[in-house]
């Protein structure tokens, strides 16, 4: 098993602070080995890097270089932060002047930057390390009498170049989880406008709720913090919006996986502190 | 090589029509030939369909903004045999795939005094970005990605002219900051336009030559940094 530090200061933590309380939870039922990142700067979204670019690659590098000089690698719960670290790191493998740049401001900091660091999504270290088998084995209540509508948003694209979408598949396919086909699988969530437009956030994500609802879906799965927070914490303002009651639970991965794994108590794994109930329990 | 597809083509004539229809053809085709082939082949089948013949004539494919000179090899690969085809705004169609472009060329007008004419055959590539975005289902108005790319090209082109072009694409209603991101729904790739708008906010955070309530904001959030 690898050594992990497990990236823990997601973004908008006070209105994300369930997806986090699973995946700790998760991580300790799996015994994976993965320690709290004392230290790492917190995730602020790839959006910032629209606003500056260099000193985004900094605050990510930062964290990259902590991990690395530690000799561990970065485990992320969602998409936001691994995106966020792994397309700094990327760029700054290919890209020479940048990378004395941020060793530079690094230098100030009393850094030296060091890339030598991996960084991992959570669905692939189920499916790769931990492996389908052991999380088959591990079922106790089957997801098959429900259906999911699976939402990845428009960062997936992003995503998918770092990772392998399939991994998802299979740990969801582990637990017999069903999704049901949408047409809003890679829209936005609308939290790439909320701060420049709330209503237009409100209205984009309101749109993709709905379509997951009238396709008949028992629940949304997300893979990202921020459509977390668009659609659980905002969702009563959803309905303002649309017009229309939604009532649509949102579960992350760790919180799927560990009611599959038979952990029904809402407390412990975060459930009670979602806006939406979930009642699937 | 041949191959058979299953199509199911979006048809409405907004002089005669209340509603759209979808409508059934099987075709066969050889997959080296490209969409504008295919289109014609439907047409052939039923006299009555149209669809854009120019330059930069474009439609949508199972949700995906795309050209028509697009290969059918390319396509069915990622998309598979079975195909929806749409004009590229339903809102907007005169007829079957025709749709009325006005909006689009409009907003070429916004920095029409900042560049040069013949720049306007760029701005005209970039037709798939302006409707492939949901924020114009939301905001009439918004300048569009297209407009965007276009303006990241012409800060290269024309840099003597970056406070007029940024004060523009940076408005606050309807401006820059209200794009979301395309890759999904651009064929084959809408990365290279992303990097663009990217690049382009930063020009806005980095000179915001102009007093803006918007980007003051946003300077405020990268303190955090």
């Amino acid at each position: 098993m690898k050594h992990y530090f497990l990236f823990d200061t997601l973004i908008e933590h006070e209105k994300t602070a369930p997806m986090l309380q699973s995946a700790q939870k998760l991580i300790e039922f799996l015994n994976i080995d993965a320690i709290s990142f004392k230290g790492a700067k917190a995730d602020v979204g790839s959006e910032y890097m629209g606003l500056e670019k260099v000193k985004f690659l900094e605050h990510y590098a930062y964290n990259l270089t902590l991990a690395a000089n530690e000799k561990r690698d970065i485990l992320c719960i969602e998409q936001s932060s691994f995106i966020s670290h792994a397309h700094s790191k990327d760029i700054l493998e290919n890209d020479e002047s940048l990378q004395k740049e941020i060793a530079q401001r690094l230098k100030k900091q009393n850094l030296t930057l060091n890339l030598d660091v991996n960084v991992v999504l959570l669905e692939s270290l189920l499916s790769e390390e931990i492996g389908v088998e052991k999380l088959t084995s591990l079922l106790k209540h089957p997801f098959s009498n429900f259906q999911a509508a699976l939402f990845r948003g428009t960062n997936a694209c992003r995503a998918r170049k770092y990772t392998k979408e399939e991994s998802l598949t299979k740990v969801l396919n582990s637990v017999q989880l069903k999704t049901i086909p949408h047409a809003s699988t890679y829209e936005s969530d609308g939290y790439e406008v909320l701060y420049a437009s709330p209503l237009l956030a409100k209205k984009l994500a309101s749109r993709a709720m709905l379509d997951m609802f009238d396709n008949a879906a028992d629940f949304v799965l997300i893979n990202d913090a921020r459509s977390f927070v668009m659609f659980d914490f905002y969702q009563k303002e959803l309905e303002k919006v649309a017009g229309r009651e939604i009532g649509l639970g949102v579960l992350s991965l760790p919180e799927l996986l560990l009611l599959a794994f038979g952990n029904t108590d809402k407390k412990s794994i975060g459930l009670h502190q979602h806006k939406v109930a979930i009642s699937l329990i | 090589m041949e191959c058979k597809l299953e199509l199911s083509v979006f048809r409405f004539n907004a002089k005669t029509d209340f509603l759209p229809y979808y409508k059934k053809h099987f075709i066969t085709i050889d997959k080296s030939k490209c969409i504008n082939d295919l289109l014609a082949l439907i047409h052939a089948e039923d006299g009555s369909f149209e669809y854009p013949k120019d330059e930069f004539s474009a439609l949508k494919i199972n949700g995906k903004a795309l050209f028509s000179h697009e290969s059918i090899e390319g396509i069915v690969e990622r998309l598979g045999k079975n195909l929806t085809l749409e004009p590229l705004s339903t809102k907007r169609v005169i007829n079957d795939l025709v749709i009325n472009t006005d909006d689009f060329y409009q907003k070429f007008d916004l920095l029409d005094a900042y560049v040069d004419g013949k720049d306007r055959v760029l701005f005209e590539s970039y037709i798939l970005y302006h409707y492939a975005s949901p924020v114009l289902d939301f905001e009439e108005n918004y300048h569009g990605d297209a407009l965007f790319a276009f303006a990241y090209d012409m800060l290269q082109k024309h840099p003597e002219q970056r406070d007029h072009i940024l004060k523009i694409v940076a408005n606050e209603n309807n401006g820059l900051f209200l794009h979301v991101k395309l890759c999904k729904k651009i064929y084959p790739c809408g990365a290279e336009v992303e990097r663009k708008i990217m690049e382009l906010k930063n020009e806005v955070m980095k000179h915001s030559p102009f007093a803006s309530t918007l980007v003051e904001k946003f300077s405020h959030r990268l303190d955090v940094l």
